[in-house]
């Protein structure tokens, strides 16, 4: 039965072994770290790097269905770590025991989260699709969560005008499409990039009018910049 | 023709393609009596009597109480009934893991003691590390045979996909014992069946064994 499309190189079909070797080893590994650990937190922590160990074995088979198979794998694990760490919060929690901890002040925590965001949402922005939608809004996730940055929603209004250059941008490029059909792929490219920018655009500006509401409340233990 | 006897439906639901034949038909009406159970049974009167010292303990459940477990018990009871007519292997090895976390909620929840938790966070594990071969078992059955639609699968030739099929097949059989055999153990363990929450135990056994049923006609289905 001959499921490999000839143009697949032979390298590639032989490397298939390999990559399910070292996706079960990586899991084995992480077993026998469970078993030989007696701390549950590091149980549940080491349980992640069998999960990376599913996923190398579905992304092995490196088909367009694999590539759909992988997402509700990695949905899926997620969901159960959350759960089995809910049972484990609710078996361990004293809420006197909990660690409080002063926040660090150093110079990378307030500069880097900027500097990752922009790096992720241009990246994500130029892949286009699904995927970059993912890495951009992992992006601005990252930024959000590094807490010691809050702009002021005034510094953050610009923001809104970027979904309007996105939608812009995609007009140009679908109409590219019929005015100069020879410059086909310069089109494509304007009418994806426009696309993400214009559903990444409105939740930017949307985190923007959160963190600008959080800051006028007044989230007490939020260092100034 | 279908190892579970004649098809009466198929739901033409994209690639996924559902049915429904007498075997699956038979289990599906038994999970929604058993989920029809507790729903119907209003109040829940519990005695614990202490024979050492002599001591009667007596409770009156009312459903408002257990909202959280009889969502919980739902839900499991959904993720096998989409265990039960799926018509795709990857689907059923989601529907499982499903079922694996809903089963571990019940056996946390059940009797509300540290011991039970304990016990359900070692399922939780169980679950996790069960994924491994369960998604990887998927895995090899679409790298040796292309397909994971079950009605594709039947139609292959014995001997089709080699040994990385059975290969796929034993670590199949590897997550689905980890992710659902290991259940009632579990249960067992707590002593859910004699504790407050009793009823709902009962749906962590039956939903376990009647996923065993459907795992039979998968491993007869594959070539």
């Amino acid at each position: 039965m001959q499921l490999v499309p000839a143009t697949v190189p032979e390298l590639t079909v032989r490397m298939y072994h390999a990559a399910v070797a070292v996706g079960l080893a990586a899991g084995l590994i992480a077993t026998a770290d469970i078993l030989a650990d007696r701390n549950p937190l590091n149980r549940l922590t080491m349980t992640d790097a069998v999960e990376i160990g599913a996923l190398a074995l579905l992304a092995s088979v490196g088909t367009d269905l694999a590539e759909c198979l992988i997402l509700p794998g990695l949905v899926v694990g997620l969901a159960e770590l959350m759960a089995t760490s809910e049972v484990l919060i609710a078996r361990h929690s004293d809420p006197r025991s909990l660690p409080r901890f002063d926040p660090l002040d150093m110079e990378v925590l307030r500069t880097a989260p900027t500097a990752l965001m922009i790096g992720l949402a241009l990246y994500g922005v130029l892949l286009t699709g699904f995927t970059g939608g993912a890495v951009a809004g992992t992006g601005a996730a990252f930024y959000l969560f590094s807490r010691v940055n809050r702009p002021r929603y005034e510094e953050w209004r610009g923001m809104e005008s970027l979904s309007g250059l996105g939608w812009a941008l995609w007009v140009i490029g679908f109409s590219l499409f019929f005015l100069h059909p020879r410059y086909w792929l310069l089109a494509l490219l304007l009418a994806g990039t426009g696309g993400i920018l214009v559903k990444v655009g409105p939740k930017l500006s949307l985190f923007g009018y959160v963190m600008g509401y959080d800051v006028r409340v007044g989230a007490g233990d939020v260092p100034e910049r | 023709m279908y190892p579970s006897g004649e098809v009466f439906t198929v739901i033409p639901l994209g690639d996924i393609v559902p049915y429904l034949s007498t075997v699956n038909a038979v289990i599906l009406g038994v999970l929604i009596a058993v989920l029809l159970l507790p729903i119907l049974s209003r109040t829940d009167i519990y005695v614990e009597v202490d024979h050492r010292r002599p001591k009667i303990k007596a409770k009156i459940v009312t459903p408002r109480e257990d909202r959280i477990k009889a969502a919980l018990a739902l839900t499991s009871t959904l993720a096998s009934v989409g265990v039960v007519t799926t018509g795709d292997v990857f689907n059923f090895t989601l529907f499982l893991s499903l079922l694996g976390m809903s089963n571990m909620g019940l056996i946390g929840t059940t009797v509300g003691d540290d011991f039970a938790l304990e016990c359900a966070f070692h399922y939780g594990l169980m679950c996790l590390i069960a994924s491994l071969p369960l998604f990887g078992g998927a895995a090899l059955i679409l790298a040796s045979t292309g397909t994971l639609s079950l009605h594709e699968l039947m139609k292959l030739p014995r001997g089709a996909g080699g040994w990385t099929l059975t290969y796929g097949k034993a670590l199949l059989t590897a997550g689905v014992l980890g992710e659902a055999g290991v259940g009632p153990f579990y249960a067992v363990k707590v002593d859910s069946f004699r504790r407050i929450w009793g009823r709902y135990a009962f749906v962590i056994h039956l939903t376990t064994l009647l996923t065993f049923s459907r795992f039979m006609e998968i491993l007869s289905l594959l070539p």
